[in-house]
């Protein structure tokens, strides 16, 4: 209080030094040492002195008791790192007295026994040539808690923060959308107690609720809501979908909301229903987050933060899936088109194909008319006749069949393939169109090759695609050296499949050119072939290179990843 | 002389093609010699009685055209009908004037078949007829002695015994005894058989007037 007192000004220090001199010397200190609320202690190899603070913060029942105890009857045998108390208390002593003060942290005990954390300050008093240890205790429990408080937010936080980045690191690499869901869910159901947690998707029409994730809701309540319709008094979700705006229903059993779906919530045994609605970025409907709790309640505002972070994760989630979807459709249509444009370079030898059996058909059948309007019909002959009628109908109908397969829109399928096998069809839907083009087709298959992982349809018209060039590129070549290889291996653990041609070959540093789309060396070609085969091959997990033919001409590979029977 | 059957030679790589071809043949009561490929019907010896050829125009190796071709080289082109999965005209008209029989796509009537293929015997009969001819033609020729060869060549020029016995430096009698020789060994009827069989064997009368 020695400043609170304004006088005159502090012009002569050497007036102000005495003043002071006799205000210490009047008994202040005392008053300091006794009225300070942190425990101040004398030590002088036993305490020799405390204040009132230091018997009320150690529980004893006088200065008396306090000042008969030994340092040890205040702390626990050993402190928090581990070091025994009345060796790290000659440590802490040793360091004030060297440097004149110390500070550190302490675990003391009270008379009863309770042990709690101290803030400790040794400052060493020269006395009579001694020194006399000036100890001061301040009670740092609250502090300690409150640090404690911080850091378990804090891991909690960290915590949630890494589950929110693994979840959108399984949308990046490409988990299904309910695993991506699922996960969400758990990671948000984790954050608060009795707390479950559902995603809803609504269908893209925007009229009727999808199940989207719920691993912990019961199932009977998960197949009722799948395929609901949404609507201005449809529970929680299907309002929230309808409304576009969050519905929070405290208790399911008298909400107006849940009117028809009151019996249901009864049986799966859930009480409130808070229910948000999930926007694409042009703020579009996706679906609805959902917090669900067993007894009525209401939120209490810590359900925001999760809210948020569920609903935006899910939206990007089924946004990606939805785009994935759209290109995947726009990818099989372009996929489509190509084919369609390779089936009607292939038409002549089509047409070839088909009218070789409609030939022999349509001969064979004349002929039998003609001998069965003869008296004597020989009808071991006429049977023999339509017995190859029939056999060349069916081998037409194969070879349209295999052509429809072809032209036909089909949603890709991933299924084992026999990469050899598909090789061996493509082969012999060209085999007529290299007669025409005078095209020699050698077929080096390793019947022994591991399955890959493709859509049938989509991997023969990779190889029909890189057939065709190959029989284009030698149109130029001599007749007696155009010679197309088809080449399957097994190589590094991928399946291996190589198309080599006898053409004019491609410059090394202009063949990754041949893959942009549009880029076509043909008079009546789209240019889309080889991108479109290089993205189908990569959609399964492989890649598609062209190089030098060391024979002169071009070879054009894919390899794909083997599946091992295992992963079947 | 009894001429040996006539044949149709079918060379197609369609297995079913051939025996449909064999069948509608065999309505006519003719005989077929099938081939897979063009090699094989080359490696085969040549037919030795009157035969037409039907040729598919597509087959993996030589193609039909290609055979055409080769044909046309040897001493007695068969005649040929071509059939085709699909053809196009420029193919059509090649085959056309290389003097094909005919030309057709799959399906085709039985009917117009199996009249190219009567035209192709028949033109092939006739061709072998007039092959044999040439050959016995020139069998009587090589019999005659080189005076007989020269008054034969004044003869079919037209020239009159005496002329010819001014040009070869004799008498016109001993003309007449060559003249009486030719026509014997050439069994001809007539001076204007004669100049038939001269025509054919493409005699033109060496030493200029």
């Amino acid at each position: 209080m020695i400043g609170a007192n304004p006088q005159q000004s502090p012009n002569d220090v050497t007036q102000l030094r005495e003043r002071a001199t006799h205000v210490w010397s009047e008994g202040a200190l005392r008053c300091v040492f006794e009225r300070s609320p942190d425990a101040i202690l004398l030590h002088d190899g036993v305490f020799i002195d405390c204040n009132q603070a230091a018997v009320d913060m150690l529980g004893a029942v006088g200065k008396d008791e306090l000042l008969s105890l030994s340092p040890s009857d205040l702390s626990p045998p050993f402190q928090p790192d581990g070091t025994s108390s009345p060796a790290k208390a000659e440590q802490m002593i040793a360091l004030a007295l060297e440097r004149g003060s110390h500070r550190f942290e302490w675990l003391a005990k009270r008379r009863n026994g309770s042990e709690f954390p101290v803030e400790v300050l040794l400052t060493a008093i020269p006395f009579q040539q001694r020194q006399i240890l000036y100890v001061v205790w301040r009670d740092i429990t609250r502090r300690k808690e409150a640090e404690r408080e911080l850091s378990k937010t804090r891991e909690t936080r960290d915590a949630f923060r890494a589950g929110g980045g693994r979840v959108l690191e399984m949308i990046a690499q490409g988990a299904t959308l309910s695993d991506v869901l699922a996960s969400l869910v758990t990671l948000i159901e984790a954050q608060s107690e009795g707390l479950i947690c559902s995603v809803l998707q609504l269908s893209e029409d925007g009229k009727y609720i999808r199940h989207g994730a719920a691993p912990n809701l019961p199932e009977i309540y998960i197949q009722a809501v799948n395929g609901a319709p949404i609507g201005p008094k449809n529970g929680s979700c299907g309002t929230a979908m309808y409304r576009g705006e969050p519905v929070i229903v405290t208790d399911m059993l008298v909400d107006p909301l849940w009117e028809d779906y009151r019996e249901l919530a009864k049986l799966s045994g859930l009480r409130a229903c808070w229910s948000t609605p999930i926007f694409t970025g042009q703020g579009k409907v996706l679906g609805s987050f959902a917090m669900y709790y067993r007894e009525p309640q209401a939120p209490t505002g810590s359900e925001a933060q999760l809210t948020e972070v569920a609903t935006r994760i899910a939206g990007i989630a089924i946004e990606h899936e939805r785009a994935q979807n759209e290109l995947q459709r726009t990818r099989s249509d372009l996929a489509h088109v190509a084919r369609v444009t390779t089936m009607g370079e292939l038409a002549a030898s089509i047409a070839h194909e088909v009218n070789q059996p409609l030939g022999a058909i349509v001969g064979n059948a004349d002929i039998c008319r003609s001998w069965l309007q003869e008296e004597d019909v020989d009808l071991k002959l006429v049977a023999e006749a339509l017995e190859d009628i029939s056999s060349d109908g069916h081998r037409a109908s194969q070879i349209i069949a295999r052509i429809r397969s072809l032209v036909k829109k089909h949603v890709p399928e991933k299924s084992l393939l026999n990469v050899s096998d598909v090789a061996r069809e493509v082969i012999n839907l060209v085999g007529h169109e290299a007669q025409r083009k005078q095209v020699t087709i050698h077929s080096q298959l390793d019947e022994s090759v591991p399955a890959v992982e493709a859509d049938r349809v989509q991997l023969q018209q990779v190889l029909l695609n890189l057939a065709m060039n190959g029989m284009e590129a030698m149109q130029e070549t001599d007749a007696n050296q155009r010679e197309l290889t088809v080449r399957t291996a097994m190589s590094d653990g991928n399946v291996l499949a190589a198309v080599s041609d006898r053409g004019p070959g491609i410059e090394p540093a202009k063949a990754e050119q041949l893959f942009k789309p549009f880029h076509t060396t043909k008079a009546n070609g789209l240019g889309m072939g080889l991108a479109i085969s290089r993205s189908i091959i990569e959609s399964f997990g492989g890649k598609l290179w062209a190089e030098p033919n060391a024979d002169g001409g071009a070879i054009f590979s894919f390899s794909l990843p083997a599946r091992t029977q295992e992963t079947q | 002389m009894t001429e040996k059957p006539p044949v149709v030679i079918v060379v197609d790589d369609d297995d079913s093609f051939r025996n449909f071809l064999s069948r509608l043949v065999s309505t006519i009561g003719l005989k077929t010699v099938p081939f897979a490929s063009a090699e094989a019907f080359l490696a085969a010896p040549p037919p030795d009685g009157p035969a037409c050829l039907v040729l598919d125009v597509q087959m993996p190796g030589l193609s039909g055209l290609d055979l055409q071709r080769e044909l046309a080289q040897t001493s007695r082109p068969l005649p040929i009908v071509f059939t085709t999965g699909h053809g196009d005209i420029p193919m059509t008209v090649e085959a056309m004037k290389a003097g094909a029989v005919g030309f057709f796509s799959k399906p085709f009537r039985n009917q117009d078949m199996i009249d190219a293929i009567k035209e192709g015997i028949a033109r092939d009969r006739e061709t072998r007829k007039q092959f044999e001819e040439l050959v016995e033609i020139q069998s009587r020729y090589d019999s005659l002695t080189s005076r007989e060869r020269e008054v034969f060549a004044l003869v079919t020029e037209g020239a009159l015994n005496k002329q010819i016995a001014h040009q070869l430096g004799t008498s016109e009698r001993t003309i007449k005894a060559h003249r009486a020789q030719v026509v014997q060994k050439m069994k001809a009827d007539s001076v204007a058989e004669l100049v038939r069989m001269a025509d054919r064997l493409k005699i033109r009368h060496q030493k200029s007037a």
